[in-house]
């Protein structure tokens, strides 16, 4: 019943795959034991289960509310900027990717909701050298889909945090240090701000290590040692050790914060690859939780008990 | 068959629908197009039993009569809680309406299991509201995660 791909991506603790199902059944039959009426129960609803859906597929029998036709505005600028106590743009605040500072699950499709509009900004894709199109180009869209990090609930790291992150975050400014909090998967980052220089030889993490100055009324991130695990995109974009990202976030107004992002890779890529600029705009809610969960480690957590104990009758 | 199950039904119903809803492979984070067929839509009325507001999506259960009379359960899986709630559809908005019939426009599941990945529900006050993302015929580009 269950494809070998939907049985990766199974989280709850209750049967999820098939091999995993087939032991549900038999320790539910096992708890009916020999009550015919119910084994023959079991037997009827999974006809019933298998036949229903073919018997109710169709189209259109109720009016659908309105995706796509959402009124969301974008904000109005709302005014300068705050500054910090020496001079930089305040950058704290909640921030939702795109311009509405919210989400609007009926606005999908309104380039308001976008970080940016790629009818107005289009972005260059990614310059890969060929060997490196030619391993992005076998991935078909569903391997893609299902190979990406974020949908395994790897972290997406840097600059994925920003690129490829629907949920808000929240941006704290100190006197020396820039603090993210991403309300996705409860993810941070602490960036030390006095222009410091990297560390000799840091260790591989997935959101690198950051270090920031500022430049006029930018904040630059420059961001090294970033694990090859992550994305930079959904398509498959991987890259190596020498990877490089350079973030620039400003905020030109109350209501806005601008990002664009340059990476070098000169292992995969043939030049730097430079982002729009893409927008997030001021909420006015408190972060809450999100987590993205997973159940291979379940697998993984089931494989070394059987390695041990042997597999549970 | 059908003879048999028409009288056991009301003997073993609440067992029945907990062994269904076991039995099928319900997924939380995973690749949409995956599990689902986003070329298709469905609708389906029947008694909302059954609610889990939790990440990493929320699911709801439905009860229906498919076209032949029988009762099955239905599986829908919705965007995150968070996401849900932002866009203005609340946890009560389902707890409030467990027992109560509902009519859930969802996208099927490529294996022919009563679930569906849910885009709105019509509730009894007659407010359709929504609880995911759009599914039908897109959500094919990049970005388009949660």
């Amino acid at each position: 019943m269950a494809s070998t791909e939907v049985c990766l991506f199974g989280r709850r603790s209750r049967p999820f795959c098939a091999q995993d199902n087939a032991e549900g059944e038999t320790r539910m039959k096992r708890r009916v034991g020999t009550h015919a009426v119910t084994a023959i129960s079991i037997f009827g609803i999974l006809y019933l289960l298998s036949g229903s859906a073919r018997a109710q597929s169709g189209t259109g029998q109720v009016s659908v509310a309105g995706f796509g036709k959402s009124t969301v505005q974008p904000l109005p600028p709302g005014g300068s900027a705050p500054r910090t106590a020496d001079g930089h743009p305040d950058l704290s605040g909640v921030w939702f990717p795109g311009k509405i500072g919210r989400e609007d699950l009926t606005a999908e499709g309104n380039p308001a909701r976008l970080q940016f509009d790629p009818k107005v900004t289009p972005e260059e894709k990614p310059p890969y050298q060929p060997w490196a199109a030619e391993k992005v180009k076998k991935l078909s869209t569903l391997d893609a889909e299902i190979l990406r990090p974020s949908v395994n609930c790897m972290p997406r790291g840097v600059p994925g945090m920003f690129i490829t992150n629907p949920y808000p975050i929240e941006l704290i400014l100190t006197k020396t240090e820039f603090i993210q909090l991403d309300e996705l998967n409860n993810n941070f980052r602490v960036i030390p701000t006095d222009g410091r220089p990297h560390s000799k030889d840091p260790d591989p993490a997935f959101n690198g290590e950051g270090v920031a100055h500022w430049e006029g009324d930018t904040l630059v991130i420059d961001t090294i040692a970033i694990d090859e695990r992550t994305w930079n995109n959904f398509a498959g974009w991987f890259h190596s050790d020498q990877e490089h990202v350079v973030e620039r976030i400003s905020r030109p107004t109350m209501n806005y914060l601008t990002y664009q992002v340059t990476i070098e890779d000169p292992k995969v890529l043939t030049k730097p690859w430079t982002s729009a600029p893409r927008t997030w705009s001021l909420g006015h809610e408190a972060l809450q939780e999100y987590y993205c969960t997973n159940n291979r480690e379940e697998e993984a957590l089931k494989a070394l008990r059987d390695l041990t104990e042997g597999p549970k009758k | 068959m059908t003879h048999v199950l028409k009288g056991i039904i009301p003997v073993t119903l609440s067992l029945l629908f907990a062994i269904a809803a076991n039995v099928l492979p319900i997924f939380a984070h995973h690749g949409f197009q995956a599990e689902y067929d986003g070329s298709k839509v469905i609708y389906i009325t029947g008694t909302l039993t059954k609610l889990e507001w939790e990440n990493p999506h929320a699911y709801f259960w439905v009860e229906a009569k498919d076209t032949t009379g029988r009762v099955t359960t239905w599986t829908f899986e919705g965007a995150s809680p968070i996401a849900v709630k932002r866009t203005g559809t609340v946890r009560t908005d389902f707890t409030s309406n467990i027992g109560k019939t509902v009519t859930v426009r969802a996208i099927p599941g490529k294996d022919g299991t009563t679930k569906g990945a849910a885009e709105t529900i019509k509730l009894p006050d007659g407010r359709e509201v929504v609880v995911g993302g759009k599914r039908f015929f897109g959500d094919r580009r990049s970005g388009g995660e949660y």
